[in-house]
């Protein structure tokens, strides 16, 4: 049983988790059900940053179009535009021991693609989550309800992956936000 | 300063102020002529569905989740300086546990058939008020984001974490009442009305009243969703009697206001106007109607008013007679009538639709659908005493060239002179 991410709250992940080597940030939500509006398409991003809290180069971003940052130790499984299915629509797994040194921390979004001109927002997408999970066992650690916490944001910063006294730790930032991806990326330092 | 909601956007209820347990939902809008909406509320399980169709509170089912959930008719509060349209009193701790979640919907009447959508609907809102206080909580006006929808989900009162929280949800389907039905896990009977009372009266005093319409089997059947239409000359229904009083009956006008206007043409659209002719049982006889300024009196005799003159069909609602139920034993018979008073005679264009409006009863409408353009004025229906109890309604629709007439075929016997308004 997963905890229902508390905002602001950190906890320890390869610390109290030991052996956990591999994560992976799984996405879901529904279809839009209702006539005379757009489909959601959701995204699942991540920013690799280092320790001013910015991307060294665009490859530090991974999303849609960068399926994975320089080494490989941090991918994406693609775009899925519709979210037709049940489970994870989409997934980033990191592979905590290879990550780059030079990358204090990683920070996931969750960003709804086209937001504001189809006029959407996590309020309206049904049973939209984000979760958390040691990719080994597919225990989730930790899970977030999108559209209960946030309801007129369109992109929000899940949590973030850091660097503590060589442990990785996870912070639950659950910041949202009304600026959509283009606002992230340029809070993170990339540019669009 | 009430909290105003943004599609999509949930608030919570009863985490902040533990003292909201009885609340009442409101809901307005303005519809333009001939556009019918009906509000309804789901009361839906963890699912999504309904348990059964007692669930589906509507026109024809204003109580439920075991009263906890009651449409309030006529005892309709006037809050923050607001009358709502619809007002429904939710007590929160009173809903059963296996109810998780209130959806509170609008749907145009026939939208489909009509050719309308929520697209013709201005000023939608709902609002969520403190019973005890008359404090508005929070509200959600829906703005003009729609094209297709005939049906639309206003917004959800939920329970999260113990607590009950609001979603706006501003969001519908293009099938009607019917589509949010399937959704929401209600059959519904496709192209059965109500069937309507078809033995005419011959007798109204002395005979046994026809039965009053076969309330919707709860259990089983599927819900039918139509309201009662009068669609032949001579159909009769009595009125619903409730628990004791008929309280008000609306008689409202409605047509479809056409600007075929030219760049610089004027609106050549007709002014039809609604009136009536009483018959008292003291004998008192006389008209309702805005020509001759015979407005009524709803509390003294004739216990009619006329609410006012819509010239132009741009008051969206139409034009209202109001009838006293209350004082049923001190009226004989009414016959209610539309006129053209300015502009062509011209019915089909003008499309009107009579609904008669009880509390606690489906509406009852008669649609102008037989027209005969070289007469004025139309016969619509004849509204009568039963034992002093109800009234029975009889749809007319007979074409008349002017009050004269229409009171000979009648046998009221007024005197009639030229007039003008």
């Amino acid at each position: 049983m997963a905890v229902n991410l508390s905002k602001g709250q950190k906890v320890d992940l390869t610390k109290s988790n030991p052996g956990l080597t591999q994560i992976a940030v799984g996405l879901g939500w529904d279809v839009n059900k209702y006539d005379g509006g757009s489909q959601f398409d959701l995204d699942a991003t991540a920013f690799c940053l280092n320790a001013a809290g910015k991307v060294n180069s665009e490859k530090d971003f991974i999303f849609y179009n960068n399926r994975s940052n320089s080494n490989g130790s941090i991918v994406s499984s693609g775009d899925n535009q519709s979210g037709v299915g049940a489970g994870d629509d989409e997934t980033i797994k990191v592979n905590l021991a290879a990550v780059p040194a030079d990358t204090q921390k990683v920070a996931f979004c969750i960003t709804i693609h086209d937001a504001a001109q189809r006029n959407q927002n996590f309020g309206q997408v049904a049973n939209a989550y984000v979760r958390v999970m040691n990719e080994a066992t597919g225990a989730e650690l930790i899970r977030y309800d999108l559209g209960e916490d946030f309801s007129v944001e369109t992109a929000v910063v899940v949590g973030e992956l850091y660097r503590h006294n060589g442990e990785w730790k996870f912070s639950a930032v659950g910041s949202g936000y009304q600026v959509g991806l283009a606002g992230l990326c340029n809070d993170f330092g990339v540019q669009t | 300063m009430e909290l105003s909601l943004t599609k999509g956007q949930k608030a919570d209820i009863t985490k902040n102020n533990s003292s909201y347990r009885n609340l009442l939902v409101g809901m307005g809008w303005q519809s333009g002529a001939g556009v019918d909406v009906d509000f309804s509320a789901f009361l839906l399980r963890a699912d999504g569905k309904v348990a059964g169709d007692r669930d589906l509170i509507f026109y024809g089912n204003p109580k439920g989740a075991g009263g906890a959930v009651e449409i309030a008719g006529s005892d309709k509060r006037t809050l923050a300086g607001k009358t709502d349209q619809e007002q429904v009193k939710v007590s929160l701790y009173d809903i059963p546990r296996d109810i998780e979640r209130l959806s509170f919907t609008l749907t145009i009447y026939e939208g489909e058939a009509r050719k309308q959508s929520f697209a013709n609907v201005d000023d939608a809102y709902i609002r969520i008020l403190d019973e005890g206080t008359g404090r508005e909580i929070l509200r959600y006006e829906l703005g003009k984001n729609f094209s297709v929808e005939t049906a639309i989900v206003v917004g959800d009162l939920y329970r999260y974490n113990g607590e009950w929280k609001f979603n706006a949800i501003g969001s519908g389907y293009s099938g009607g009442l019917g589509a949010l039905c399937a959704s929401f896990g209600i059959e519904v009977k496709a192209d059965a009305p109500t069937p309507p009372q078809t033995s005419p009266q011959a007798a109204p005093k002395a005979a046994a009243p026809p039965p009053p319409p076969a309330p919707p089997e709860r259990t089983t059947a599927p819900v039918n969703l139509s309201k009662i239409s009068l669609t032949k000359r001579g159909d009769v229904i009595n009125l619903q009697k409730g628990t004791g009083s008929l309280g008000e009956i609306v008689v409202n006008l409605n047509w479809n206001q056409k600007k075929t206007t030219g760049f610089f043409g004027r609106s050549s659209g007709v002014d039809l106007d609604v009136g009536c002719l009483f018959e008292l049982k003291n004998g008192m006889k006389g008209s309702v109607q805005a020509l001759g300024n015979s407005f009524g009196d709803f509390a003294r005799a004739p216990y009619i008013s006329l609410d006012g003159d819509d010239r132009t069909g741009s008051i969206k609602t139409g034009e209202n007679l109001r009838i006293n139920g209350n004082k049923v034993s001190e009226i004989k018979r009414i016959v209610v009538y539309a006129y053209i008073y300015q502009g062509v005679t011209n019915w089909a264009e003008a499309d009107g639709v009579v609904t008669i409006k009880q509390s606690g009863g489906p509406d009852i409408e008669v649609r102008m659908d037989e027209h005969n353009n070289r007469m004025g004025m139309c016969a619509i229906a004849m509204i009568e005493n039963v034992n002093d109890q109800t009234f029975s309604i009889r749809r007319l629709v007979q074409y008349f060239s002017g009050h004269r007439q229409l009171d000979e075929t009648y046998d009221w016997g007024l005197r009639w002179v030229q007039g003008s308004k």
